[in-house]
């Protein structure tokens, strides 16, 4: 299949398949706040102007979200800070960050309750859902789904699920009945996915997709109203929730068909070129940055979660503190951190509004291997940049019993103006992370 | 007004007999009498304030207030016992001038509301019926929806479903998936494939592990001479083996190996790529491995297997899984298996040695030559399918009847249609070639549609529909030819809205006294979960379904039929609470011998107990007390009783003196109530209290501080509780809270008998039992188990029997709860206080005949609580 | 009449081309046990227009019947032996070949015999086979774990044992005496 096809599809499915809009799971959603949604659907994108302005609400500096999961490991040692709190002392792997170092938080002690079974624990990082390892499993919504429910309608793109990885079927995302959302593998494709211009008629049979759908929702909505005319008035109170409903969807189709008939952004830079060797994964990672980059500053989405697989070097994590072996591995992992440190700082290179790309977007960095060698899923070494947070420290937790991962979560999605006090496993917000 | 001081105490005569004959006025001067010393602005006990009291029952909150102090009167509660008893007569007309007020106030305020409000389907509701509109059987669609909530116990209360623009575009896409699988675009069926697989498929876990011998090759119950068992050394190189044929040559595999984080055994050689209905046959058999030698086995050990769904282009492993069931392979002689499932696209079936230990050490010196233990042998797994009774299928004669299939060719002007292609699965099963895109043809397509559509819309609406409704879904399918589609994509547009109109979405009930299908829909989804079916529909339409012996018949007949194990797991599910059976993990040092099967089989129990109560219109005493169980093999073990064999279940005459059999003592009950790794008398006694016995006790009040008491010198849970009641203020709740749950301290986490603790670290080394000889034990007896305790009124018991025999005497109050949970999931809605009536005659009369759980339904089914909104 | 009859055979045998089918040997790749003299056989009924006349185990030879302008026209003797590889290769999931025959003449080979140990199981004898016999220099191989033995003919002057050892061990066979 042609990648604009997929493409158009692809915004159809997620359109659709995707949940738009607010999160019907948790209880603690005040009603007003769904209700609120309405006017947010019709919001315009950030980045570009567009004729019927006039007296549209000009919609706040939006914030995003990146979720990255290295999926064997970081080698604790050189990973986690001795000393808690502000003025730690850089370690190696920290150091390759040091010039953002007031831009991340750094956390220890933490974990996903419950989740264990070694390798099987990779497809839980974002899920938190115990016990992925046992016969009958199944897997939970991922922290980035559930985002792209609420603020996923405002791009393009309500979420871009993406994997640098070579022939394993890794994703981060999964929708809320436990199914992995594929990802996109080749940064070609995705850039072509975000800016380059689909094919006349294929934008002309998605629209018209739509537009039946809209249809059906008009005749549907009619025969609401007839079957509105019989009944009692505590029932018509009833009804008149499906009937908002039916007006709501419809205002999101027609957002989506608007979104058909504007062009991509244009950028300056060329279409990456993929890279085959799985080796390289360090040169693959830095494409992908690359591409997410351009994504998050043409407003193309603003969640994003992307698979680091390096399951080539999986016989080294098995290292069984063999020094050579050792050393091997951790240049490796330095490569990744240098990846991390070239996108983190472009990000915090770029303006937009008064402020850096990076402090509107959070970058979520970890691992489900606590100790690769011994396939512990605890202690799982995590960062978080940007994105609006208090940073510059090691926020260290308990070793023995570790703090859930799933309460940064909860704050990632207070921080994106989501209402919840519960994800997953994870009860409350992070102790020890502010918001600014 | 000055009266003669002699008149004066015979005008209080006068006034008190008049207050004992005008009921309305009596009010004051019982309060007065037995209530105000204790509760009035100065002494406030308990918070209450009587003497500020006005009858005015107008909002919510003083309702409630209204209503908690009738219930403390009526049950003789209030005043308290070391106080001077009202009199019958104060007693009664207090409670009838309260009783008044509340239904007065209540009756104004269902005026406006309703009691049972316009409710849609619930995720259950919905697949079910998509599943019997189509004639899908194995359709998923729950899955994708979002979740309901849960109002008064269940999620079929209008309070718990809501509904927004996400559950919208999540029907959309369901009605799509639905239509597209029911659509035929092909004129033959699919091939029907015939494949016999062997467990160590190709590039399968199992290949992988036979050559390190966490299993063997059998050939005629003996080491297949061709593929020598691992020993000393171990086959290399599992690519060379299969081009070998070393697993193809029809050898049985024997697996001494657990399902674990590392290793999965699955059928991968078949994927599913046409949906429908399969024939599965397994021949199974287990054996005892001794360094080379097949032996008799200790005895019938069990397989599972399930539906497994693999993700996108059908490599990756493992998401989700539906367990199909647990058979029995009985020791040296294969016992052959026959089950026929639906499977969607991707799925394959999965096998697990369930009885088997977990970790059982097969990777020694000398591997599998240096093993003794069990094993489960399989034959094989031979799978056929789709198998189509019809073509085009049933499904797809629902919605274009017997219009025939011709091939479809795009006119000018018509929108082209693109082929969907059938996609290789990753199973050596292959697609039939395309026979290009077949599309179904109408003459007179107007017609047609009318037609078809008079057909499919009562049905899915469950009610007839007029012409002017129906001739608005035409108009639509006109205006769809005209705009170029064909007839199936025209008819598809209105089929799609048909399912996502309201009259489909809802149930629909229009008058107070419901009609008659209103009623029928109330009967199929209470017992079946879905739409009526034609006979219900029929005598709907007759109008036959309100005469009593007509409905008595329905009721058996839905009873009857197998689809009633829908009520029987949506029931119980919430009732009891089994839907987070799943929702803790049994510690694994403490608790060692946990294991799926365990966890499956305790869930089993309680179905197949309850539908043996209802099978058997046993009494409600039988919800907490029985001389009788429904186990298996696995939990026979669990709960120490002999003389069971194999993994089915059935009914068990338990040992005189076994606590087992009942909701109260079964595992599942036990699991649900603890967490993880301790359990604690106050949810287990809070459980007992709401959900057998129907007295919700008092969430902790909020503008007490909260007292910490001193648990120093505590050592067990009951201890600290003790502590907890020797301040009055929690004593009140808790004196009902924790005899329960002090009885049933007697059972552990996963619902084992305990006389001591276990622990880790101090204690004393606990003994094996019946737990696997493979199973590590790491956990120590610790302190003693105290499960003795007092009720409320005094009567005390000393170990769990005492207990049971206590509460089951209590059949009036185990029997109406249980009216009031039937009643709420039925009528689905929440039960009022004018509703206590009608329940305790609905009661009166199921006692008089012998107080049956089964009777119990059928004086429900026949009153005007359920046949009323 | 019988001068007639004879005259006409005479002429069929002359306008029948002499192309006939001939016995040609070839190297075979896969013999590494007794036992594969009968898989070669059953590998080979499956092969059209191809047939099986003799198996020399010892020399890992066999000799077939089939003509080859007609099943491999215009192909060199090189390219005849590789189409005849894949062919039997696909007809036995690749555990038979044929590959060309040893320019060397049989004295100057010289013979490793490498004591292993390992299951008495064919497909193990494969892979120990399969981990050397495509060494350059292994003009052909034997591995067979009943007898505990792996024995090679190899051209010296471009192989030697430690190069088969390390190539078995790093397969997974166990090298040494039992």
């Amino acid at each position: 299949m042609q990648p604009i096809t997929r493409a158009a599809s692809l915004t159809l499915a997620c359109g659709l398949g995707t949940i738009l809009g607010l999160s019907m799971h948790s209880a603690s959603i005040p009603r007003r706040t769904f209700l609120r949604g309405t006017g947010v659907a019709l919001a315009l994108p950030w980045l570009e102007s567009l004729a019927p302005a006039q007296n549209a609400p000009r919609p706040a500096v939006p914030r995003r979200m990146v979720a990255i999961e290295t999926n064997m490991g970081i080698l604790p040692q050189f990973f986690f800070p001795a000393t808690a709190g502000r003025n730690y002392a850089l370690t190696p792997y920290l150091n390759i960050l040091s010039r953002v170092r007031d831009k991340f938080t750094v956390f220890s002690g933490v974990s996903h309750p419950g989740v264990t079974g070694a390798h099987a624990a990779e497809k839980c990082f974002l899920t938190g859902t115990p016990h992925p390892e046992r016969g009958g499993f199944r897997n939970g919504i991922s922290l980035d789904q559930l985002a792209a429910e609420s603020v996923g309608n405002h791009t393009r793109f309500p979420s871009l699920t993406l994997a640098m990885s070579g022939e394993n079927n890794q994703t981060l995302s999964f929708t809320r009945s436990g199914a992995p959302i594929p990802a996109e593998r080749s940064s070609n494709r995705l850039f072509q996915r975000l800016f380059v211009q689909g094919r006349q008629d294929e934008i002309a049979a998605v629209v018209e997709a739509l537009r039946q759908q809209r249809s059906l929702l008009d005749f549907v909505a009619d025969q609401s109203r007839r079957l509105n005319r019989t009944l009692s008035r505590a029932d018509q109170l009833r009804l008149d929730q499906y009937l908002t409903s039916v007006r709501e969807l419809e205002q999101r189709l027609a957002a989506m068909e608007q979104w058909e008939h504007r062009p991509r952004p244009r950028v300056t830079a060329t279409a990456p070129q993929d890279i085959d060797d799985n080796r390289e994964f360090v040169r693959k990672t830095r494409l992908m940055f690359d591409v997410v980059k351009l994504a998050l500053e043409t407003d193309s989405s603003r969640v994003i979660s992307l698979f680091i697989d390096t399951t080539v070097i999986h016989n080294l994590t098995h290292h069984g503190n063999r020094p050579e072996v050792l050393a091997d591995l951790r240049a490796k992992e330095e490569g990744q951190f240098e990846a991390l440190d070239g996108f983190l700082r472009s990000l915090n290179d770029t303006q937009e509004a008064g402020q850096s790309l990076l402090d509107r977007t959070m970058v979520l960095y970890g691992t489900c291997m606590g100790s690769a060698n011994s396939h512990a899923n605890t202690n799982l070494p995590t960062l978080l940049a940007g994105g609006g947070f208090r940073h510059g420290q090691h926020l260290a937790f308990d070793q023995q019993n570790n703090y859930p991962l799933t309460n940064l979560f909860v704050s990632m999605l207070q921080r994106l103006g989501i209402e919840t006090n519960e994800f997953s496993s994870g009860r409350g917000t992070m102790r020890g992370l502010e918001m600014v | 007004m000055s009266q003669p001081a002699n008149i004066y105490p015979i005008a209080v005569a006068i006034l008190t007999a008049l207050a004992c004959v005008v009921p309305a006025r009596a009010q004051t001067p019982f309060f007065e009498k037995h209530c105000h010393a204790c509760h009035d602005t100065s002494s406030k006990r308990g918070g209450l304030d009587l003497t500020a009291l006005k009858l005015d029952a107008s909002n919510a909150e003083q309702f409630a207030h209204l209503l908690k102090i009738h219930d403390r009167i009526e049950s003789g509660e209030m005043p308290p016992k070391n106080k001077p008893r009202p009199t019958a007569e104060e007693k009664s007309s207090s409670l009838k001038t309260l009783h008044d007020v509340l239904v007065k106030a209540e009756s104004a305020k269902l005026a406006n509301d309703g009691r049972t409000r316009l409710r849609r389907l619930t995720r259950v509701e919905y697949e079910n019926t998509m599943r019997d509109l189509f004639d899908m059987p194995g359709l998923l669609l729950q899955g994708e929806l979002p979740a309901d909530g849960s109002a008064h116990g269940f999620d079929n209360n209008s309070d718990a479903l809501d509904i927004s623009h996400v559950n919208l575009a999540k029907y959309l896409k369901a009605a799509d998936h639905t239509l597209t699988m029911a659509i035929a675009t092909q004129p033959k069926p699919p091939s029907v494939t015939k494949q016999r697989i062997s467990l160590a498929n190709p590039h399968g876990f199992v290949a992988h592990v036979l050559l390190h011998g966490d299993g063997v090759l059998l050939k005629n119950k003996q080491p297949d001479p061709e593929f020598p068992p691992a020993g000393e050394h171990m086959h290399i190189d599992q690519g060379a083996h299969e081009r070998m044929g070393a697993f193809r040559n029809g050898s049985s595999v024997g697996l001494f190996r657990h399902e674990d984080e590392s290793f999965h055994p699955y059928f991968i050689e078949f994927v599913t790529i046409y949906p429908g209905n399969y024939r599965i046959r397994t021949s199974l058999w287990s054996f005892q491995w001794d360094k080379g030698k097949v032996l008799l086995a200790r005895g019938t050990e069990a397989a599972r297997l399930s539906i497994v769904q693999l993700t996108g282009d059908g490599r990756g492993g493992g998401h989700p899984s539906t367990v199909l069931g647990y058979y029995d392979a009985p020791s040296l002689n294969e016992k052959v298996h026959d089950i026929t499932t639906w499977l969607n696209k991707n799925e394959i079936v999965g096998f697990n040695a369930a009885s088997l230990a977990p970790g059982a050490n097969t990777r020694g010196k000398n591997r599998a030559m240096g093993f003794v233990g069990p094993g489960i042998a399989c034959d094989y797994l031979d799978i056929e399918g789709p198998l189509h009774d019809v073509w085009p299928p049933r499904a797809h004669q629902i919605l274009f009847g017997d219009l025939p299939l011709v091939e479809f060719k795009a006119k000018a002007g018509t929108p082209k249609r693109k082929l969907v292609r059938q996609e290789m699965g990753a199973g050596k099963n292959r697609p039939d070639p395309s026979l290009g895109l077949w599309t179904v043809h109408s003459d007179q397509p107007l017609i047609d549609a009318d037609r078809l559509l008079g057909k499919f819309l009562p049905r899915a609406f469950r009610r007839p529909v007029t012409p002017e409704i129906r001739k608005q879904y035409v108009a639509k399918v006109e205006e769809r030819l005209k705009a170029g589609e064909c007839f199936e994509l025209a008819m598809r547009w209105v089929y799609r809205a048909a399912l996502l109109s309201p009259d489909f979405l809802y149930h629909i009930e229009p008058t107070e006294k419901i009609d008659d299908h209103a009623l029928a829909c109330r009967l199929s989804y209470f017992f079946w979960r879905t739409m009526p079916d034609e006979k219900l529909m029929h005598l709907a339409a007759l109008g036959k379904l309100r005469d009593g012996v007509v409905l008595r018949g329905e009721v058996e007949r839905l009873l009857a039929d197998g689809k009633s194990q829908r009520f029987v797991e949506d029931f119980l599910g919430q009732w009891l609470k089994l839907r987070s059976i799943a929702a803790t993990d049994p510690d694994r040092k403490l608790y060692p011998e946990f294991n799926m099967y365990l966890q499956d089989s305790t869930v089993a129990e309680t179905r197949a107990y309850f539908r043996e109560l209802l099978d058997k219109n046993l009494d409600a005493s039988y919800l907490v007390k029985s001389d009788f169980a429904l186990l298996n093999e696995r939990l026979a073990v669990h709960y120490g009783i002999e003389g069971v064999s194999g993994s089915q279940i059935r009914r068990v005459s338990l040992p005189a003196g076994s606590p087992r059999g009942a909701f109260l003592t079964q595992a599942s009950i036990l699991r649900i109530t603890a967490n993880g790794t301790t359990t604690s008398p106050v949810p287990r006694g809070a459980f007992v209290l709401d959900r057998l016995l129907g007295q919700p006790p008092e969430p902790p009040p909020p503008n007490i501080p909260a007292i910490e008491p001193d648990v120093r010198g505590a050592k067990t849970i009951r201890e600290q509780l003790a502590k907890h009641r020797d301040n009055p203020s929690c004593a009140s709740c808790h004196a009902k809270i924790d005899p329960p749950g002090f009885a049933l301290e007697a059972f552990d986490v996963i619902g084992g008998f305990r006389t001591r603790y276990r622990s880790i670290g101090a204690g004393d080394p606990a003994p094996r039992g019946k737990i696997d000889p493979f199973i590590g034990i790491q956990f120590k007896l610790g302190p003693k188990v105290d499960a003795s305790g007092t009720l409320p009124d005094g009567r005390e018991f000393l170990a769990i029997n005492d207990y049971q025999n206590l509460i089951a005497a209590d059949r009036e109050r185990l029997l109406k709860n249980l009216a009031g949970q039937f009643a709420i999931y039925g009528a689905a809605r929440n039960l009022t206080f004018s509703d206590r009536a009608p329940i305790a005659t609905i009661v009166a009369n199921t006692n008089k005949q012998g107080g049956g759980i089964r009777t119990l339904i059928h004086e429900l089914t026949q009153s005007a609580l359920f046949q009323t909104r | 009449m019988r001068i007639l009859i004879m005259l006409g055979t005479i002429c069929c045998l002359l306008v029948t081309p002499i192309a006939s089918a001939q016995p040609i040997k070839h190297q075979i790749t896969g013999l590494f046990m007794p036992e594969r003299e009968r898989d070669l056989r059953e590998v080979c009924d499956k092969l059209a227009d191809i047939k099986l006349v003799s198996i020399n185990y010892k020399n890992a030879e066999a000799t077939f019947d089939y003509v080859p302008a007609k099943l491999f026209p215009k192909q060199t003797p090189e390219q005849i032996v590789q189409k005849l590889d894949n062919l039997l290769r696909s007809a036995s999931n690749s555990t038979f070949g044929v590959k060309p025959r040893c320019a060397l003449p049989a004295d100057k080979l010289t013979f490793v015999e490498i004591p292993a140990g390992g299951l008495d199981c064919k497909a193990c004898c494969l892979t120990a086979y399969e981990a050397i016999y495509k060494i350059d220099g292994v003009e052909r191989a034997t591995a067979n774990f009943r007898d505990g033995k792996i024995t090679a003919w190899i051209d010296s002057r471009k192989t030697d044992r430690p190069t088969l050892e390390t190539a078995l061990k790093n397969r997974g066979v166990t090298i040494g005496k039992r």
